[in-house]
């Protein structure tokens, strides 16, 4: 039997448990930062209207994670995710807003097929609480089908294909101190989502395969999209949606087999923990340094370095850590689908390189266009690069006593190196031939297939649309002729249909009774 | 006696209002207003009495062996309730509203009746009596709908009016059918009609007959024409058709029809719930996809009850408790979401002279109390927890799932999300910058203003106290209970 909402909406669940705990610390301090720091880039006379959405989206992307029923987790979950339409939004440009139109498209989607999951679950278990949900997995009777809801409804919301242009499109647009937190918390709940919802150790091994090599694929594909993109922040987005490939990864581990349940969500939570704060330090960063000049803005390009070099998985970064734990974790499957991933896991580090390489000459080129604020961004952005170089490290979990231990053997540090060697070869190379390169930038929009879709919907809208196009005059009046035509034919045609059918019963009625 | 007093006193206050003429606008405010007190505090004396478990009932004679027959049960008194406070609120609003219409009389007198015939509705305790009361819904409901006597309005009254006869007259087919093969019947929770056997193709007809009858109103699609319509009519006129009385009484009948007429079981072995649930689905895809195209305003809104009445009528097709309950509470919940949005339409016309996407931009800085209660009430309607959307969209998808529709909850969050897309670029529109004329004073007149804020007050009340004793949910699933056998969730 299914709960019905005990004693309403009132009585929303919240738990601190050892999954909360990271997140927790994650969200709050990306949410938290990046808000102080848009509060002091931000000018006085629009901090209002940011912060009128800034504030509901931080409350629920940190509640989020100690949300411990299926209802505050859909609660949070929309709370943080709606209002970033207006964080997205807030320049006001066309850009902005057709990306913010795609934003929300894509996130009420995902919402939808979040909640039928949930409602599923919930009432399979009889209970909302996540654990009972999570327990009553094995035996649902809809098992496939509300897994492929959860699937489908994290990979919106982490960019996996054919969806990635989705965080592209919501960075680039958005101003430094939102855009670190959509980057470093926001995006992160689809991997708190993978913790706290995906079946456990369940599903067929084939779910597991396809998962991984879903995830796989994104973080190939993903590279290689945003490498050819032409600003810092697009970069960057395409790097979280390959980033966020690399999490799937974990993800499909830890879908069939059980023993390799503790080691996938390990991978998935240092994965998030590294990721989030080195993605909100790279996102903050680009902007601190187009805030400064002479040797202050070489010393902030060097600092740049660092979260740059973690993403790649280098040694002594917080990369090596969750790259470790991901490791171990496909390394914990046996056959020849998880063996391949395994191998190809450290050719990925080679598009992660060539994608922060592409970033850090974007940002050397960008020009310095603002006036400096003080030393206020700088010391936010101090925060999170150092307690992203640290946290990973000094975390107390089992997941990076395996990274630690073998820091300093000759192999782990290769292994670690090479892939770094070769993008930089890679780009050296691409440096004798500047034509090839120009042609190459800028061939893919921010976006990629998403805005292409825009003009296809907005085309079948107005073919069938009884709104008038904005296009030119005689479009214009063909369109409005066209829509004008069709209201008064509905009109009429059902009026018809109505009076026509009407008559018919009455008759058929009459006969029926008569001849009784 | 008790019993008819929830029809009495809007009638009574009805004929007062006309006796008292178009001059004396504010003893006319005061008798409607006391009216719709006066009819509450009965509606929540019945409703305490019902949940304590003492169902006052009462009948008078009409024609021999015919007679009219009312009872105060909980499934009945939770439309009552909707309509008689909700007239209270949109009476403060209308006089606000129509401060300087003409013919106020004849626009308050016909109200009131139509409260009256809806109470009536709500409360009839067999076929026929409902038959009647729903017949004097439209009869007075016309008046309402063509009152700015435009050429546009007169359509869409003729239109109304016939979509509302050509459905009565389904309906009487239906009822007096029904008499003739099983006599008179009472509607009792879990069905009436159980001893009839080998009527099932005469059954299947009239089910037919009575759900076409109900789904006029209910604008089941493809009966739905008349309401797109009929939104030319003032903004009070379209909160009561929208939300207070008109479309609820054709979902309230489709209520009783499956769950006390046919009961759930019945409606199922004859196959006839399954074909009202198919028909209801595609009306909400279709309502929900047609709505996200409409410049005009009112015209949106229309066509996204087209697709929440379906909610209703499918929640109560599918035949499964916790659906058939949140169906119940999806009336209340979407009333007093549906009549904010339709004050708020009214505001923007009759403040700024907005009335469709395209004028809104600069409103809500204009505006703000007015858009943020509609914000409140289009997040609810989209099913964001904690607000009551979402407590009824719960109960309707896990009934859905419970009974094994895994389609129907898949339709439902389908529509949540066209929801979002229709009601979102309302809020985007109105947050752009724009150009609209200087505020004087408050942003609107204060007797629409305070209506709209305490409607979206309920909207975010309802879902937070789903669940608890007196709420439409909880009240929804105490009314439901008995058609299935004493269910409890």
């Amino acid at each position: 039997m299914t709960p019905l909402l005990p004693a309403g909406v009132g009585r929303l669940g919240f738990a601190l448990d050892e999954v909360a705990v990271p997140y927790l610390f994650l969200f709050a301090l990306i949410w938290v930062v990046s808000g102080l720091y848009t509060l002091v880039t931000t000018e006085r006379g629009t901090r209002a209207h940011v912060f009128a959405y800034y504030l509901p989206s931080a409350l629920g992307g940190i509640a989020v994670a100690t949300a411990a029923d299926a209802v505050s987790f859909y609660l949070c979950f929309a709370l943080m995710a709606l209002p970033a339409w207006g964080l997205i939004t807030s320049s006001g440009t066309p850009e902005a807003r057709r990306a913010g139109a795609i934003y929300l498209t894509l996130t009420a989607i995902g919402e939808a097929l979040l909640l039928a999951a949930l409602v599923m679950l919930a009432t399979e278990a009889g209970a909302i609480h996540l654990d009972a949900l999570a327990a009553a997995f094995g035996a649902a009777q809809h098992r496939d089908l509300i897994a492929l809801l959860l699937l489908a409804s994290i990979g919106l919301k982490i960019g996996t294909l054919p969806a990635s242009g989705i965080l592209p499109l919501s960075y680039t647009y958005t101003s430094a101190g939102p855009a670190a937190a959509l980057a470093g918390a926001s995006v992160k709940v689809g991997a708190l989502a993978m913790v706290r919802l995906l079946p456990a150790g369940i599903m067929p091994e084939a779910w597991a395969h396809t998962v991984m090599l879903l995830g796989l694929a994104t973080a190939f594909v993903a590279a290689v999209l945003g490498v050819l993109t032409t600003t810092p922040r697009a970069v960057l987005g395409y790097s979280s949606a390959s980033q966020m490939g690399l999490v799937l990864i974990a993800a499909g581990v830890s879908l069939a087999e059980p023993s390799a349940v503790v080691l996938a969500h390990g991978a998935i939570v240092a994965f998030s923990l590294h990721h989030g704060l080195s993605k909100a330090a790279l996102v903050l960063g680009d902007d601190v340094v187009s805030r400064l000049s002479g040797r202050a803005r070489t010393v902030a390009l060097a600092a740049l370095v660092v979260p740059a070099l973690a993403l790649t998985g280098a040694p002594f970064t917080s990369g090596f850590v969750a790259k470790y734990a991901l490791k171990d974790a496909v390394h914990a499957l046996h056959g020849p689908v998880p063996e391949a991933v395994y191998a190809l896991l450290a050719w990925t580090a080679v598009g992660t390189a060539a994608l922060m390489l592409r970033f850090l000459t974007l940002v050397v080129a960008q020009p310095q266009a603002r006036r400096s604020s003080g030393p206020a961004p700088a010391v936010f952005w101090g925060v999170v690069l150092v307690t992203g170089a640290l946290a990973v490290w000094l975390w107390p979990a089992e997941w990076n006593v395996h990274a630690a231990e073998s820091i300093l053997s000759i192999s782990s540090i290769w292994t670690a190196t090479w892939p770094v060697l070769v993008a930089v070869a890679g780009a050296l190379a691409l440096r004798a031939a500047p034509g090839l390169r120009s042609r190459m930038a800028a061939s893919v929009v921010p976006g990629d297939i998403l805005v292409g879709a825009a003009p296809l919907v907005k085309a079948a809208d107005r073919a069938i649309g009884t709104r008038p196009a904005p296009a030119s005059p005689d479009t214009r009046k063909r369109a409005t002729g066209i829509s004008r035509a069709l209201t008064a034919a509905e009109g009429r045609v059902v009026a018809w249909m109505v009076a026509a059918t009407v008559f018919v019963v009455l008759a058929l009625v009459f006969v029926a009774i008569v001849t009784r | 006696m008790t019993v008819w007093l929830p029809v009495l006193v809007p009638l009574v206050t009805g004929i007062a209002t006309f006796a008292l003429g178009e001059g004396r606008s504010k003893a006319r405010a005061a008798v409607n207003l006391a009216g719709a007190a006066l009819a509450s505090g009965t509606v929540i004396s019945l409703v305490v009495g019902a949940y304590s478990g003492t169902v006052r009932a009462g009948e008078v004679p009409l024609l021999p062996g015919l007679p009219l027959t009312m009872h105060g049960d909980l499934l009945g008194l939770l439309f009552s309730a909707v309509a008689t406070v909700l007239w209270g609120v949109t009476l403060v609003y209308a006089i606000g509203y129509m401060d300087h219409a003409r013919d106020r009389a004849r626009f308050f007198g016909f109200f009131a009746w139509c409260i009256a015939a809806a109470n009536g509705v709500a409360l009839a305790a067999d076929p026929l009596s409902l038959f009647l009361f729903y017949e004097i819904l439209s009869l007075t409901t016309y008046p309402l709908v063509v009152h700015s006597g435009t050429p546009e309005a007169l359509a869409a009254g003729r239109k109304y009016l016939y979509y509302a006869l050509g459905g009565g007259a389904a309906l009487l087919i239906g009822v007096a059918w029904l008499a003739a093969i099983a006599g008179p019947v009472r509607f009792t929770p879990g069905g009436a009609l159980g001893a009839l056997s080998g009527h099932e193709t005469e059954l299947r007809v009239i089910f037919g007959l009575l759900a076409g009858g109900f789904g006029v109103k209910a604008a089941l699609v493809p009966l739905h024409g008349w309401l797109p319509g009929a939104m030319v009519a003032p903004a009070p006129v379209s909160s009561l058709l929208h939300a207070v009385a008109v479309v609820k009484a054709g979902v309230f009948g489709i209520i009783r029809l499956v769950n006390e007429l046919y009961g759930p079981e019945l409606a199922t072995s004859l196959g006839v719930a399954q074909v009202l649930a198919v028909v209801a689905a595609v009306g909400i895809i279709f309502g929900s996809v047609v709505a996200l195209r409409q410049d005009d305003l009112k015209r949106r809104l229309a066509y996204s009850t087209i697709a929440q009445l379906s909610y209703i009528t499918l929640g109560t097709a599918l035949c499964s408790p916790l659906a058939a309950a949140g169906a119940l509470a999806h009336l209340a919940h979407h009333a007093v979401m549906k009549i904010t949005m339709f004050f708020t339409a009214g505001s923007l016309a009759e403040t700024l002279h907005v009335k469709t996407l395209s004028g809104l931009p600069g409103v809500a800085r204009r505006m703000p109390i007015t858009m943020t209660s509609f914000a409140v009430a289009a997040f609810a309607l989209a099913g964001i927890p904690p607000l009551a959307g979402f407590a009824s969209k719960w109960m309707l998808g896990a009934g859905a799932a419970e009974g094994g529709s895994v389609w129907a909850l898949l339709v439902y969050v389908a529509s949540g999300a066209l929801a979002l897309g229709y009601m979102v670029p309302i809020l985007t529109a109105s947050l752009r910058e724009g150009n609209q004329p200087a505020r004087t004073g408050t942003e609107s007149d204060p007797r629409m203003l305070w209506p709209i804020v305490i409607v979206a007050i309920l909207s975010v009340v309802f879902g937070v106290t789903a669940g608890m004793p007196g709420s439409p949910a909880h009240w929804a699933v105490t009314a439901i209970a008995p058609s299935f056998g004493g269910w409890t969730p």
